[in-house]
């Protein structure tokens, strides 16, 4: 008996770190619990999140507004950590994520579980109390999209993967007019869609760059399952139905000239990338010649659009609301 | 003892915190981490201040977060009593129009 709790108190935990793994031992900074949010795709659902609420007829409490805001923002953050809680295998994987707080091991993976779990909830109940319960259950109904079927279901079983698990990104600007009316309309529903169109050209723009990474860790994204050439005529086909959209709202007298111009440049632009993703020299797989560089430039541009389409739209709504312009 | 503790536990397999030898489960053990240096603890304490300093501010935020939504929503209502909940205070009777 003595002999086996010599023995035991000899023995170390297996999971524990060893001696030498300082960084593990010194625990974690709050830059890391900050990094587990994913506070760059939270800074464009945070935005259009603004903007469905700016646009939304019902004008809301500078306060309240404020709360709902950032209830949306934890409930973003918190949808990223369990998403890194549970693509941590994958995530070793791939050089892009490697250094992430999971697998660098500076958070543990329960913590980082727990963590997400915690903030999801307190979202979904500062939405309710903030706004109303519509929002906070449509805030809940994206959280849920994205963990369970993104994350969970479709991420590592099909290539349309972001095209439907794009949806979970798509939920901010209905989510902001919801705060704002309580209601969901058909205008949200348009900004709703045009998030969802334009998630595939800007992912599989990564991808396209970024496919060695998924391919090593066994994700089936578009360009690892049918190849680079199907990826960039999946791109064109996107942007041109994302691009008609787009002026959906000048059509239903949702939006006026100041929106419709900037989504016609905009969009024009937009699809002029996509088609240099097309048309760059690649050899006879698909892949590039020129290191990617027109998807690299699609993936940048991207961002700036989507950015800039909803910028634009807050900015024809106000400028309408302070009698600058009719709409 | 040895013996019948694991056959307790399911035989073989790391159950609890305590391995005796590969695979080899003893509840009753006692394990502990690996001790640190004195530099990795300094760290260790650095980390610990910053993170608590942290909790503070997130907590003195959610404090002034949830007073300012409290007076939004009171501020929303023009009859205080209608925050009464049922059998707080009598709801007003209103007088009939003339």
């Amino acid at each position: 008996m003595r002999e086996s709790s010599e023995a035991t108190l000899r023995a170390v935990e297996p999971g524990l770190p060893e001696a030498g793994d300082a960084a593990a031992l010194s625990g974690s900074l709050p830059a890391d619990w900050i990094a587990l949010l994913k506070p760059r795709v939270m800074t464009l659902v945070v935005f259009t999140a603004l903007v469905g609420l700016i646009v939304a007829p019902v004008p809301m409490d500078p306060v309240l507004a404020f709360a709902a805001i950032l209830a949306v923002t934890i409930g973003a953050g918190a949808s990223g950590a369990i998403n890194m809680w549970y693509d941590r295998d994958i995530d070793a994987l791939m050089r892009r994520t490697a250094s992430r707080p999971i697998p660098s091991g500076r958070i543990g993976a329960d913590a980082a579980l727990g963590y997400g779990i915690a903030l999801a909830v307190f979202s979904v109940l500062l939405m309710g109390l903030a706004a109303n319960w519509v929002a906070a259950a449509i805030l809940a109904l994206s959280i849920g999209f994205y963990v369970f079927v993104y994350t969970m279901w479709l991420k590592r079983r099909t290539p349309q993967n972001i095209v439907i698990g794009g949806a979970a990104g798509a939920f901010p600007p209905v989510i902001g007019w919801a705060a704002a009316t309580g209601t969901v309309e058909a205008a949200p529903l348009v900004l709703f869609a045009m998030i969802f169109f334009w998630t595939p050209p800007h992912f599989w723009a990564l991808s396209l760059f970024a496919h060695a990474d998924y391919a090593r860790a066994g994700v089936p994204m578009l360009p690892v399952v049918a190849g680079a050439r199907e990826t960039r005529r999946q791109i064109v086909l996107y942007t041109a139905l994302l691009v008609p959209l787009t002026l959906a709202p000048v059509a239903t007298g949702f939006a006026g000239w100041v929106y419709g111009a900037a989504a016609a440049l905009l969009g024009a632009n937009f699809l002029r990338h996509a088609l240099a993703v097309l048309s760059e020299p690649q050899d006879e797989t698909g892949a590039s010649r020129l290191k990617d560089a027109a998807a690299k430039a699609c993936f940048r541009f991207s961002i700036t659009y989507l950015f800039a389409l909803f910028g634009a739209l807050a900015a024809d709504r106000l400028l309408a609301a302070a009698g600058l312009v009719t709409i | 003892m040895v013996m019948a503790t694991e056959e307790r536990a399911g035989g073989t397999g790391p159950i609890g915190h305590g391995m005796v030898g590969p695979g080899r489960h003893d509840p009753q053990a006692v394990t502990r981490a690996p001790d640190l240096t004195p530099a990795q603890t300094a760290a260790l304490r650095a980390r610990q201040k910053v993170r608590n300093r942290v909790m503070l501010v997130v907590l003195l935020g959610l404090v002034a977060l949830f007073f300012a939504i409290t007076i939004s929503r009171m501020s929303q209502v023009q009859d205080p009593r209608e925050w009464s909940r049922p059998g707080g205070i009598a709801p007003v009777p209103t007088a009939p129009s003339r």
